[in-house]
C-alpha cells in the first residue's frame, strides 16, 4: 500500500435489498455501487461527479460504514474500516467527518450552535475520561471547551457569540458553515463532502467552496468531493471521477479529464455544461444524451451506458469492457477509448 | 418598556395588515366589473406583455415584505426574457403576480400594471384589474407556467392523461373527449415522451424528474400559449436532462412562436436561452439589456459578482471571488441602495437616495451611480 494515500477504496460494492410481497422476500438488488475502487492522496481532493442515482452519496456513505457494504474494503489511514468492532469504530470517527447536502435539515432544530458543533467533541472527550486511547489534540477541559468551540466557528467564518444561538436563526450559507465546523471540530483527516453546495446561492456558494479550500490548506484536510455540478468539482478537486450507474467509467487528474474525455458519457456531460457566454449558442457543438438513466436494479447488460450512448456498436451490449489506466493516471471503463474498435 | 414598545408594534402591524386584508377581500368581491376598468392601450405594439412599475407585496405578521419593489419591463413577441437573482429576490413572485396566483389576502398586487396584449380577442387587458372570472380564461390558454419543481407540481392521484386533458377539456369546451385525448398524446409525443400511450395511463409517481418535467411542459404547452414562464425549469434536473429541456424548449418556441420569461439563478442557463436579460435583486431590477450587454459589459457590481463568483468549465481560477455578505433583510431595506453594504465600488453618493435608472444604451440600463464601466472577462470565454 502506498505510503501517500489516505484513502484506498478496493472493489468496493453495495447492494441495496429490494424486498416484495407479505413476506418481504428479496427479490432483486439495487446495485447502488458496483466494484468501484479508487485511493485518495493525503490532503488532496478528489471529485466524484455523475447524475441523481448514480450512487455518488452511497460511495461516501459506505466509505464511512453509515451504510452497510456487500463487498470490498476500505482502508483509511491504513485502517481496514469494514473489520472493525462498532465500539473501535466509533472511537475512529473523528478522524473521518461528513458534511450533508442540506443545511435545511441537517442541523438539530432544538440544539443551539455550540452544542451542534460541541456535541461530538464532549463526545470524544469524555472517552478521554474513561481513559481509553488517549488522543492528545483532543484533550479539552471543561474550560477551554467552549472557546474552543469558539475558535472552531470562527475558523469557519462566523462570529464567536453564534455559539448560543439556534439554527433557525442562521441563512443557508451560515448553516453551511456550521454543519463545516461540526465536522473539522474533531481534526478530521478526512472529509466527504456530500454536495455541500447544491443547496446553497452562487455568491453564497463561492463563499463555501472558498472556505473548504481555505481550510485544506491550512490544516492539510483530504476531501472526497461529491457534486452534480462539473464547474464546481473542476475547481476543487485534483483529481476527478466520473460516475455512471453504480460505476466509475472514468477517473484523471482534473486537467486530463477536462481537456481530454475519453469516455462518451465524460464527454456528454462536459457538453452539456451551459457556459456563461451568449456567443456559444451558435458556436458550441453539444451532445444531447437520449433518455434516461437506467434504473440501477436492471442495468443494461455489456457496457452500462450503451442504450445512450453515441457511439455504441454491438460488443457494448455483450461484454462489460474493462477499466483500464489508458494515459498514466488516466482510467476508464470503455470499448472506444481501449481500442476495441 | 422595551418589551411594551414590541407588543406595541406587532399590534400595530396587524392593525394595518387586517385593514389591507379587508380591502382586499371587498375588490374580490365585487361581482360585475366594466370591461372599461381594465382594458388599456399597449405602448408598444410588439409587445406581448408590458410590465410597469409593478409592485407585490406580502403582508406578514411583522410586517410588510416589498418582495417585487417597482418592477418594469416588456417581454417582446417571440423572444425569451431572461430573469435572473438569488433566492428571495422577487423573480418568482414576479411571475406569480403575472398570473395572479400570489398567497392572497397576505400576498398582493400593491401596484402597477401588467399589460397583457390578448391577441385571441384583440385587446390589450391590464391583469391587476381584471375579474377572476376573466383571468381563469388566460390562465393555461394563452399565459401558462412551468413550476419549479416537477416532483410536487403534479397531483399524485390524477393519472398524466388526466391532469393534461383537464387544462385542454376547460379551454376547449367543444372538443370530444376523444379528441382531448389524441390531443393530449400529440402533446407527450411532441415533448419527446417515446411511449405516451403508456405514459397517458401512468401516476406521476412511475416517470423519472426528467420525464415528470416534460409532462409539465405539456401541460403547459397544451393550448398552444402566447406567453409560457418557466419557473426553474430544470435546477432539480441533472446537467443531461438540462441540456435535453432546454433544446426541447428552444425547438418547441420556434414551433409555436410564442414568447418565454425563463427564471432561473443559472447564469449558464440564461447565456444558453435568453435574447434579453433582467438582473434582479432584494425586489429591484438592478441591471437589464440583452444577453450580450448583460455577459460582455455587465455595468452592476451585483452582476459583476455573480458572473465572477460561478467556477466556470477550463478556466484557471486560484480562488473563486466571493461577495461579501448577505442579502439584506427584505422587511428593513434600507433607503439607500440595497447593495451598498457589499458593493466594492460604493462611494458616499451611495448613501443617499435609491439610485435611479441609468441608460447605458438604448437596450442597456442599470440602477447605479458608479456602473462599472470596464469590461469584464468571463471565465468561459476561453473554454
Amino acid at each position: 500500500m502506498d505510503n501517500n494515500n489516505l484513502v484506498e477504496v478496493r472493489n468496493l460494492k453495495t447492494y441495496f435489498p429490494i424486498k416484495t410481497g407479505v413476506l418481504q422476500r428479496t427479490s432483486g438488488f439495487v446495485k447502488a455501487v458496483d466494484d468501484v475502487s479508487f485511493t485518495i492522496k493525503k490532503g488532496r481532493t478528489l471529485g466524484l461527479v455523475g447524475e441523481s442515482g448514480c450512487g455518488k452519496t452511497t460511495i461516501g456513505r459506505t466509505i464511512l460504514r453509515l451504510i452497510p457494504h456487500t463487498a470490498g474494503e476500505v482502508f483509511i489511514d491504513k485502517i481496514d474500516i469494514f473489520s472493525m468492532k462498532h465500539n473501535e469504530l466509533r472511537k475512529m470517527r473523528d478522524k473521518f467527518q461528513i458534511i450533508f447536502q442540506d443545511p435545511y435539515s441537517s442541523l438539530n432544530p432544538r440544539l443551539p450552535v455550540g452544542e451542534i458543533v460541541g456535541e461530538a467533541v464532549r463526545e470524544h472527550k469524555i472517552e478521554e475520561y474513561v481513559g481509553e486511547a488517549v488522543r492528545e489534540h483532543k484533550v479539552v477541559d471543561k474550560k477551554e471547551y467552549r472557546s474552543y468551540i469558539m475558535k472552531v466557528l470562527e475558523d469557519c467564518g462566523l462570529s464567536s457569540h453564534f455559539v448560543d444561538r439556534y439554527p433557525h436563526e442562521f441563512s443557508g450559507g451560515q448553516r453551511q458553515r456550521i454543519c463545516i465546523a461540526r465536522a473539522l471540530a474533531l481534526k478530521p483527516k478526512l472529509i466527504v463532502a456530500d454536495e455541500p453546495v447544491s443547496a446553497l446561492d452562487v455568491s453564497i456558494q463561492a463563499q463555501i467552496i472558498n472556505l473548504l479550500k481555505e481550510l485544506q490548506e491550512k490544516r492539510d484536510l483530504t476531501y472526497l468531493f461529491i457534486s452534480h455540478d462539473l464547474s464546481v468539482v473542476e475547481y476543487i478537486s485534483d483529481t476527478v471521477a466520473v460516475m455512471y450507474l453504480g460505476n466509475i467509467v472514468e477517473m484523471s487528474p482534473k486537467k486530463k479529464l477536462f481537456s481530454n474525455p475519453l469516455h462518451p458519457y465524460t464527454e456528454a456531460l462536459l457538453s452539456a455544461v451551459p457556459y456563461p457566454d451568449p456567443a456559444m449558442r451558435y458556436t458550441k457543438k453539444r451532445i444531447i444524451l437520449k433518455g434516461d438513466i437506467p434504473s440501477p436494479a436492471n442495468p443494461p447488460s455489456g457496457c452500462r451506458f450503451h442504450t445512450r450512448c453515441p457511439y455504441a456498436k454491438k460488443i457494448c451490449s455483450e461484454q462489460v469492457p474493462e477499466y483500464r489506466e489508458i494515459f498514466p493516471e488516466h482510467f476508464c471503463m470503455c470499448h472506444k477509448a481501449n481500442g476495441v474498435f | 418598556m422595551d418589551k411594551k414598545q414590541k407588543r406595541n408594534r406587532l399590534r400595530e402591524i396587524k392593525k394595518f395588515n387586517n385593514k389591507k386584508y379587508t380591502q382586499y377581500i371587498k375588490t374580490q368581491k365585487r361581482r360585475f366589473i366594466p370591461e372599461s376598468e381594465y382594458l388599456v392601450t399597449m405602448q408598444n405594439n410588439n409587445n406581448l406583455l408590458e410590465i410597469d412599475d409593478l409592485k407585490a407585496y406580502f403582508y406578514t405578521d411583522i410586517g410588510t415584505v416589498k418582495a417585487v419593489d417597482g418592477v418594469t419591463f416588456n417581454v417582446p413577441f417571440g423572444k425569451t426574457v431572461g430573469i435572473v437573482g438569488e433566492s428571495g429576490c422577487g423573480k418568482s413572485v414576479t411571475s406569480l403576480a403575472i398570473m395572479r396566483l400570489l398567497q392572497n389576502p397576505q400576498g398582493q398586487i400593491a401596484g402597477g400594471s401588467i399589460r397583457f396584449n390578448q391577441l385571441s380577442k384583440n385587446r390589450a387587458v391590464n391583469i391587476p384589474k381584471m375579474p377572476l372570472s376573466e383571468i381563469q380564461k388566460i390562465r393555461g390558454n394563452e399565459i401558462a407556467m412551468i413550476f419549479q419543481e416537477p416532483m410536487t407540481s403534479l397531483n399524485p392521484v390524477f393519472t398524466i392523461g388526466y391532469q393534461i386533458d383537464e387544462s385542454i377539456r376547460l379551454h376547449n369546451p367543444n372538443l370530444k373527449k376523444s379528441q382531448v385525448r389524441d390531443r393530449c398524446i400529440e402533446m407527450l409525443n411532441l415533448v419527446g415522451i417515446a411511449r405516451a400511450e403508456g405514459i397517458y395511463k401512468n401516476y406521476p409517481h412511475e416517470l423519472s424528474g426528467g420525464m415528470r418535467q416534460r409532462v409539465m411542459i405539456a401541460m403547459a404547452l397544451s393550448c398552444d400559449p402566447q406567453l409560457i414562464i418557466a419557473d426553474e425549469p430544470t435546477t432539480a434536473l441533472d446537467v443531461t436532462i438540462q441540456a435535453q429541456i432546454l433544446d426541447l424548449l428552444k425547438k418547441l418556441k420556434e414551433k409555436i412562436n410564442s414568447s418565454i420569461m425563463l427564471i432561473t439563478h443559472d447564469l449558464g442557463v440564461i447565456a444558453e436561452m435568453a435574447d434579453y436579460v433582467i438582473v434582479m435583486y432584494a425586489g429591484k431590477i438592478v441591471e437589464q439589456g440583452t444577453a450580450e450587454d448583460i455577459f460582455y459589459n455587465p455595468a452592476h457590481p451585483y452582476t459583476v459578482g455573480l458572473m465572477k463568483s460561478r467556477p466556470s468549465l477550463n478556466a484557471d481560477q486560484e480562488r473563486l471571488y466571493s461577495i461579501p455578505g448577505n442579502v439584506p433583510n427584505p422587511i428593513y431595506l434600507p433607503s439607500y441602495c440595497y447593495y451598498k453594504n457589499r458593493c466594492e465600488f460604493s462611494t458616499d453618493q451611495c448613501s443617499g437616495k435609491y439610485p435611479q435608472i441609468l441608460s447605458l444604451s438604448d437596450t442597456h440600463k442599470v440602477s447605479c451611480f458608479n456602473p462599472v464601466r470596464e469590461k469584464v472577462l468571463i471565465g468561459g470565454n476561453n473554454g
